[in-house]
Formats: C-alpha cells, structure tokens, sequence
C-alpha cells in the first residue's frame, strides 16, 4: 500500500502546523518522521490516518483519494504513545476487538477470531497473557498488546504515534529491534514518528526529517545523518560544533584550523559556518597551539573534551574514543592543536555567531 | 489509591484523625440508629410484622420504592446526558448549567414540592396543558416521582462527569481506527469505563429518593394507601406518639437503604476490578 501526500497544509488557529507537505512512501517503506515538537510530524501522522483533517491537500493510499473517508472507512492500524488499550477488556478482547465490532455479515465467526487473535499474539509473543487485563502488564507488553490491536484488522498501513516514547531505554532498544523484524517478516507499509534521531537512523528504511511543518530533509539514513542539506538537520541528528569561518579558494582561511575534507566545498566560500560533529574534532597536545582544554568527560564510550580558544570566541567540544585518549594523556589547563576530520558548510546565518562563549557551548552540547 | 497510602505514611496523625471520625460518625450517625434499633426492639417481632405488613404500610413501601424507581430512572438517563454535555462539549452559559446542577441540593426541598406542585397542578402551567391530554402528575404517584427526581439530579451528574472526563480521547480514537461506529464506541468503549461511577451516582440518587420527604409531600397528596410514601406515614405516626409503629417503619427503610448500598458497592468493586488507571 503505498502513500502519497500531495500540498498538505494545516493550520490551529494562528499556529500552522504543516505548511505544504508533499510526500510519496512507496508499498511496504518502513518511514520514520523524525522531527522536534512542534514539527508537526504527530499531525501528519494523524492526518494519515484520518484523525485529523488537512486544510488543504491530498492523502491517496495506492492512489485513492481518501479525504473524504473517515479513520474508520481507512482500515489503517494507530498506535498511541500511551496504547490506548481498553482497559475494563482483558489483552484477548482488546485485540478481538476490531474483529467483534465488524457488522454481522463481515464479522468473522468466534472460532475464527479466536484463532486469528491467538496468532496475532503468539506473533508479539504475548501468547501466554491473553487473559490478563492492560493493568497487569508492563509498559512494552502493553505497547505490543496495542500493536496487535492495531494488526488485527489487516491493516493496509500501520501508524505509529511515538510507540517507545513511553518505554524506559532498556526495553525501547528491545522493542524497536523487535518492530523492525516484525516489519520485514508482515511487510506492511510503516509510518512512524519520533523525536528521538537514533531510533529514526536505527529503524527506518527512509528518514523524513521535519521542521515548523516543513519536510526539511528526505533520505536513507546514511545520507540524512551524512549529507545533511541544511542546518536544521544537521543539528537535530547529533551534536554538533558551529564555527564561524572563511573560505577562500577551497580552504578555510580562518580560523587557523585545519580540515582534512570540506564536504562541500564547491558549493560555497567567502563567510561561512562550518559544521564539525564532535567525533570528528581530533586534539593534539602542542605547547604553542590556539587551544586551551578546560573540561575533561570520561563517562561513557567517548571521552569529551571541551577547548576553549585564546581569544574566548570559540568553545570546542570534541569526542574522543577511550583508547586515543589513554596514549593523549591530556589534562585540563593543557594547550592543544585541534584538527578537524571532516566539516560541513553553510551560509552563515544572520545573527548566527553573536553569542558569547558559554552560549556556544550550550549550542553544541545540546543540539 | 498509591496516593492515600503515601499521605498516610508522609503525614502525621492517623490515630487522632481516625479517632475524631470514628466518634464523629458514632454520635451523628451510628448513635440514632442505634436508638431506632433499640426502640424497635423493645416492639418484639410479632407485632413488628404487624405493623409493617399492615395494608397502608405496605402501600407507602411500594409508593415509595416505585417513584424511587421511576425517578432514578429519570436521572439515569438525563443525568448521563447531562454529564456528556457538560464535558464533551463547549457552548455559552454551560459554566451556569454547571453551577444549575446543583440547585436541588441548595433549594430547601420543601420549595422545590411547592414549585413544583404549582407548576404540575391541573391548573398549573405544566399541569393544564397535561390535564388536558388526560395526564395527571400533581397527587399522583408520577408527581411523586418527579419531585424525587429534582432532588436527586445532581448525583449521577456529579459522579459521572469526572470519570467522563479521564476518557482520553485517543482511546476513541484506537476504537474508531479499529471500525467501530459511533455508538459501539459508545457501548464497548465509554460506557463500561463511566459504569463504576454510573452505578454508584444512580445507587446514591435511589438512596436519596428513598428518604426524601419535603419536596414529595407537597405534590403527592397524601391519600393513605395511593399516594403516601413512607417517610410520610412514619411522620404521622409520630405526630400521633405510636413511637413504636414509627421506629418499626423506619428500621425497615433502614436496613432495605443499607441493603441498596451494599450491593452497589459490591456492583461497583466489581465492575472496578480492572479498571485502575493505566498510564
């Protein structure tokens, strides 16, 4: 079943929410509409489904304009961040429950329902806990219990509204690996939105990244996470340090940092912002180097190492693997010599680089 | 519910408050009915039988239970509606149809039974039109039940509505992408949820007609065996000093009350056995 969104636009009140959104998923897609709050990807989403209507614009699944259906009309499986379950109804009767509702002649008979629903929860391994009620589950078998609901119905395209957004991080990982072998053993063409880029690059087959209700980037996740095409996206999936600089001549005049590769050096010069991931910034201790080291992280996989430069314009947030760092053998107050592996440019942005050095480590440290 | 227990253990005091409740209760409710039991001891079974399975007696028990009945019916339904209003939707004046539910409360009921008999007698507003389509409400057990039904409104409104608004409406909304119409949403969905407090709000309003008085008096009329309620004839028992007649009409109201609320709560822990809130 494949999707295609064509001029979407819808606007609360003063707020729009989505301005023009133009997006085709192919039968069978597994899409992941990554974005912060505020994007308008839940919107899009529920637009899908026909929870929400657009002001303007198409919704066509396997080109068939359904604006005119309702949620019911659509035979589309929803998933909720908080699942929705029907609790006064035991895990069987929620999951029968798109069955039993059918009108008299399509409603399939009791053995029937009964066996279906049975498969459907031996497939999200909830086989023994058909009597058990929601309040008697955990929160990812509560998650899997919704996602069963929303299958029962043979769904043409299956939506899911942060599904893991509720779970602690231990079971999200599970969950999230589960729901990508669930996808390719059923096929289903699979929407689902997140806010979290790492689960988006992990599970989607396509990211859509989405920003004040615009589609900001489309792409596998190598190439959103690798070429971003804007700011916007480079920020939102990973950290990232924002330096202002000056390219002359395929080379970064200033400052005095070297770069092994511009990614896209061809397209820009003059003033600019250079974009370096923290894994790309490599440090070297050197008496006479710009550089001063004023923090020293060693918690987790990467060592993070903030410098801080002489004239106070720059502060530098580098990541480090473990081992690199044991033969540096750096400490705070050490001068270093920083060298960028690779960076991204992009025009500079008005007001960009008007900040203080402490504003631009909560820039790089958060976004 | 975890709530309670943390307060328990976060704050002070549970033995002087339980104390205070426990005398509170014993002097204001238990001590009465302890009179009432002792004075309808004193009686003796065979003549308490008497009394209550005298002719006049027995027909102010089933005046009474029959409006009760028939009023709480009434409020089932209106105050349900109500309730639905009152939280789905949003329209001018409802922060004052909100307010207005809990008139009947407020209102001396005596002036409610005099309002309304004016408005339900054969030429009264309500009651002309009525009359003439030979329908008669003031004086009759149906005006008995109207007046119980005014008094009683607010309970099933009030119990009803917070619950309602818990209903989160995604969980509609998993009913409707599932391809469940509008009132199997309704039936399957809404209505075992609010069920608890349903049950609960129409056990109190049945309770409530059961002993109202002031309000039914006026309107009903009185006719021993026709139209007189209980509350009614244990009063006029009194007025003639039968204490023991009035005590044992009253013990049996008692214990058919209680009997009415154990059972709704038994109804209620029930149908609740599964219904804690799931985040």
């Amino acid at each position: 079943m494949s999707i295609d969104l064509t001029g979407i636009s819808k606007r609360f009140g003063a707020f729009t929410a989505l301005d023009g959104i133009d997006l085709r998923i192919g039968s069978g897609e597994l899409i992941a509409l990554l974005g912060p709050s505020g994007s308008g990807k839940t919107t899009l989403l529920r637009i899908i489904a026909g929870l929400e209507w657009p002001d303007s614009g198409d919704v066509k699944l396997d080109g068939e304009s359904t604006v005119e259906h309702s949620v019911r009309e659509r035979q589309i499986g929803f998933v909720f961040q908080h699942y929705a379950l029907f609790r006064h109804m035991t895990v069987f009767e929620n999951v029968a429950f798109g069955l039993r509702v059918r009108p008299r002649r399509e409603r399939p008979a009791e053995a029937e329902i009964v066996e279906r629903v049975q498969r459907l929860l031996d497939l999200v391994q909830l086989g023994g806990l058909a009597q058990r009620y929601p309040s008697q589950l955990s929160g990812g078998q509560r998650q899997r219990v919704a996602l069963a609901r929303a299958l029962a119905i043979d769904p043409r395209v299956l939506l899911l509204d942060e599904p893991f957004g509720a779970l602690d991080a231990k079971v999200r990982k599970d969950l999230r690996r589960w729901l990508r072998r669930l996808h390719d053993q059923l096929g289903t063409t699979t929407v689902f939105v997140t806010h979290d880029q790492e689960e988006a690059l992990e599970l989607a087959d396509r990211v859509v990244v989405m920003g004040q209700g615009r589609i900001e980037q489309t792409g596998s996740p190598a190439s959103v996470y690798g070429q971003p095409s804007n700011p916007f996206v480079y920020k939102f999936l990973g950290n990232v340090n924002e330096i202002a600089g000056r390219i002359e001549g395929g080379k970064v005049v200033s400052p005095a940092i070297e770069v092994d590769a511009l990614e896209n050096e061809d397209d820009i010069a003059g003033d600019v912002a250079l974009f370096v991931r923290p894994h790309d910034v490599r440090l070297a201790p050197d008496p006479q180097g710009p550089a001063t080291v004023r923090f020293i992280g060693v918690a987790g996989p990467f060592v993070r190492v903030e410098v801080l430069f002489d004239d106070q314009a720059l502060l530098l947030e580098a990541e480090i693997p473990r081992e690199d760092f044991a033969d540096l053998s750096l400490a705070v107050g050490e001068r270093v010599r920083p060298r960028f592996r690779r960076a991204r440019l992009f025009a500079r942005q008005p007001g960009q680089f008007d900040l203080n050095p402490e504003q631009v480590s909560l820039l790089s440290s958060n976004l | 519910m975890a709530g309670a227990l943390t307060a328990r253990r976060v704050l002070p005091g549970f033995g002087p408050t339980m104390g205070l409740t426990l005398f509170y209760l014993s002097l204001v409710v238990l001590l009465p009915i302890v009179a009432l039991a002792l004075k309808t001891g004193e009686i003796g079974l065979a003549r308490y039988l008497d009394i209550i399975t005298g002719p006049r007696v027995l027909a102010s028990f089933r005046v009474t239970v029959t409006a009760a009945l028939l009023a709480t019916a009434i409020n089932a339904g209106i105050g349900l509606l109500l309730a639905w209003n009152l939280v789905r939707y949003d329209f001018p004046g409802k922060r004052l149809l909100d307010a207005l539910i809990d008139l009947p409360f407020a209102l001396p009921t005596a002036v409610a039974g005099i309002a309304l008999t004016a408005l339900f007698a054969p030429n009264g507003w309500f009651g002309a039109p009525l009359a003439a389509m030979g329908i008669k409400i003031a004086y009759t057990p149906l005006g008995i039940a109207i007046a119980m039904a005014f008094t009683s409104l607010p309970f099933v409104v009030r119990t009803v509505q917070p619950v309602l608004e818990d209903v989160r409406p995604e969980v509609e909304e998993a009913a409707a992408s599932r391809g469940a119409r509008a009132w199997q949403i309704f039936r399957k969905v809404i209505f075992p949820t609010i069920l608890p407090a349903f049950i609960a709000g129409c056990t109190l309003a049945f309770a409530r007609c059961l002993g109202e008085f002031g309000a039914v008096i006026f309107i009903a009329g009185n006719l021993p065996e026709q139209t007189e309620i209980a509350a009614l004839l244990i009063f006029i028992r009194l007025e003639e000093y039968d204490y023991p007649a009035a005590a044992a009409i009253a013990s049996t109201v008692l214990v058919a009350a209680l009997v009415v609320l154990l059972l709704a709560n038994w109804l209620q822990a029930r149908s609740q056995r599964h219904s804690e809130k799931t985040p």
